[in-house]
């Protein structure tokens, strides 16, 4: 394909993404350029195609690749649009939340470009919207969250140690990047692809994935409508953002399991401690917080008993290690991409389709780390004399044609 | 005149240079050796074993063998180059080349010049 022919419309979409991304103002584009702002708003208002100095300019001056600004596919997907209302109302830290948006699009931009390159489709089958009732909130979320656990074939009882690729499987794809600390995360629904989630890296594995068990809630009651999520939310958070909460709490910690583990520790020695209540949060990966006040709220222990453990001002990390709990890590929530998205871009270099250089821009790593990862995702095969060989994996090759031949 | 010589992409550089535990090599071939702007950014470290058997980083100092001489570095500068340029990056599909591989060729097919280039696959 030549230059000529790149979709002049796809193109200025991307050049706007990529000047946002940037932080870089229309007019200090012009500037480089060398040309009026008036003319600069015609390269991205797609009347007038950049000359190719000028793109190759451009793409120095946002720093990103000519090919990806270049890629021959449907438009980008513009969040902006989708979350202003959300980043007009944003309290201050703009300049955050758009940087957030930014990563963002670029992670389901290329998801999506993975996607068309493997010509790997994601689910569609996106679980059933569902319509908050009239009546508690907080019982209803409840059911909600009883009804896709048995949906998703996660019993009544145990923790979710895989919360991301449960979710993956359900149309769910969730990014992990640093963003400001104040920001927990966001998410926005894109048709034909999924519920695409961005959560916070800084913030502590137990934060994460409630944050991503929130964000599901959003998906299951207000697909349609983007948002974010802050660390210390409005005073008083309006109905979705309760729906969203409860869910969360309920579908990590759900009662039936919450009960039986409380009433074994309660029955084995008589009562249940604040080292109990450190081990029973360990156990369902949550924070010591949420552990507490679902206990308060399903009447297991007082309430007001997380605000006596606060006002003892021991920190949290002094009661784990009391109650010899080690530190674990969490791979599931803190890869900066789904597995699946990993899997795409190594078949995608495996097929020749994409070069070492551009792997590693997908892979966010450096060469040597994609690598390492492509040798990962080789299985280990046996040549018959015993001799162990790398054997690339191939997504795309059908087991069922070779069965037919 | 700069692809009169040999070209290395950024891939063949960082096998060439685990293999030979740096360029000094490139030197004793009584070449000119260049690489493309792009890859003075992607090529940022190699891997080598520490005795104990542990994989250690170096910082691979490209600023540092362009300096010395051992290598040049090279972008698009006429327009036919840089129009060639933008166009391998708009190629779709397999070999697509990323910027390195694109400035190359361009250069390449501008100055009328035969590339010699390493493409080497890496090997694991």
């Amino acid at each position: 394909m030549k230059y000529e022919s790149v979709d002049l419309a796809g193109l200025a979409e991307r050049l706007i993404a990529a000047r946002r991304a940037a932080n870089v103002t229309q007019e200090a584009a012009a500037k480089h350029l060398n040309m009026s702002r008036p003319t600069f708003i015609a390269i991205e208002k797609a009347v007038r195609r950049p000359r190719p100095e000028e793109l190759v300019k451009l793409a120095e001056l946002y720093k990103e690749s000519l090919n990806k600004l270049l890629r021959d596919d449907p438009r980008p997907p513009q969040l902006r649009p989708q979350l202003r209302s959300v980043l007009d109302l944003a309290p201050g830290g703009q300049r955050e939340l758009e940087e957030a948006v930014s990563l963002l699009s670029a992670y389901i931009d290329d998801y999506q470009y993975l996607e068309r390159l493997v010509e790997a489709k994601s689910n569609t089958h996106f679980p059933p919207q569902v319509r908050i009732a009239p009546g508690p909130i907080e019982r209803f979320a409840e059911h909600c969250a009883q009804e896709e656990r048995a949906r998703l074939n996660l019993g009544a009882h145990q923790p979710i140690y895989n919360l991301r690729r449960v979710l993956e499987d359900a149309g769910v794809h969730v990014f992990v990047d640093k963003l400001d600390s104040k920001l927990a995360g966001l998410y926005v629904f894109v048709s034909d692809f999924g519920h695409c989630i961005l959560v916070n890296r800084v913030h502590p594995k137990e934060r994460r994935r409630w944050t991503i068990a929130h964000e599901y809630g959003h998906f299951l009651a207000e697909r349609d409508r983007p948002g974010v999520d802050y660390l210390r939310p409005m005073q008083r958070k309006p109905e979705s953002e309760r729906f969203a909460d409860s869910f969360a709490a309920a579908f990590l910690m759900p009662e039936a399991g919450i009960q039986r583990r409380f009433y074994e520790e309660v029955e084995r020695s008589g009562d249940f401690k604040v080292g109990d209540l450190c081990r029973m949060a360990d156990y369902f990966a949550v924070s010591l917080m949420a552990m507490a006040l679902r206990l308060e709220s399903l009447g297991l222990i007082p309430r007001g008993s997380w605000d006596q453990i606060c006002e003892s001002r021991v920190p949290v990390r002094d009661l784990k290690q009391e109650a010899g709990i080690q530190p674990s890590q969490d791979h599931d929530s803190f890869e900066p991409y789904p597995q699946r998205y990993k899997l795409l871009a190594v078949q995608a270099f495996v097929d020749e389709k994409i070069t070492e250089g551009q792997l590693a821009k997908l892979l966010r790593c450096s060469r040597l780390e994609a690598r390492d990862i492509v040798e990962q995702c080789s299985e280990i095969g046996d040549d018959g004399d015993g001799t162990p060989s790398r054997v690339p994996l191939s997504l795309t090759h059908s087991l069922l044609a070779v069965a037919a031949r | 005149m700069w692809v009169d010589d040999h070209i290395i992409d950024c891939c063949s550089l960082l096998n060439l240079y685990t293999g030979w535990g740096g360029l000094a090599e490139l030197r004793e071939l009584r070449r000119t050796w260049y690489v493309c702007e792009a890859v003075l950014n992607e090529a940022e470290y190699t891997r080598e074993y520490g005795a104990d058997g542990v994989p250690v980083l170096i910082p691979l100092d490209m600023r540092g063998l362009i300096q010395s001489g051992i290598l040049h570095s090279a972008r698009p500068e006429t327009e036919a180059e840089i129009d060639d340029y933008v166009n391998f990056a708009c190629v779709p599909g397999v070999n697509y080349p990323d910027r390195s591989a694109s400035i190359i060729l361009s250069g390449a097919i501008g100055r009328k010049s035969p590339v010699k280039s390493f493409w080497i696959c890496p090997v694991s």
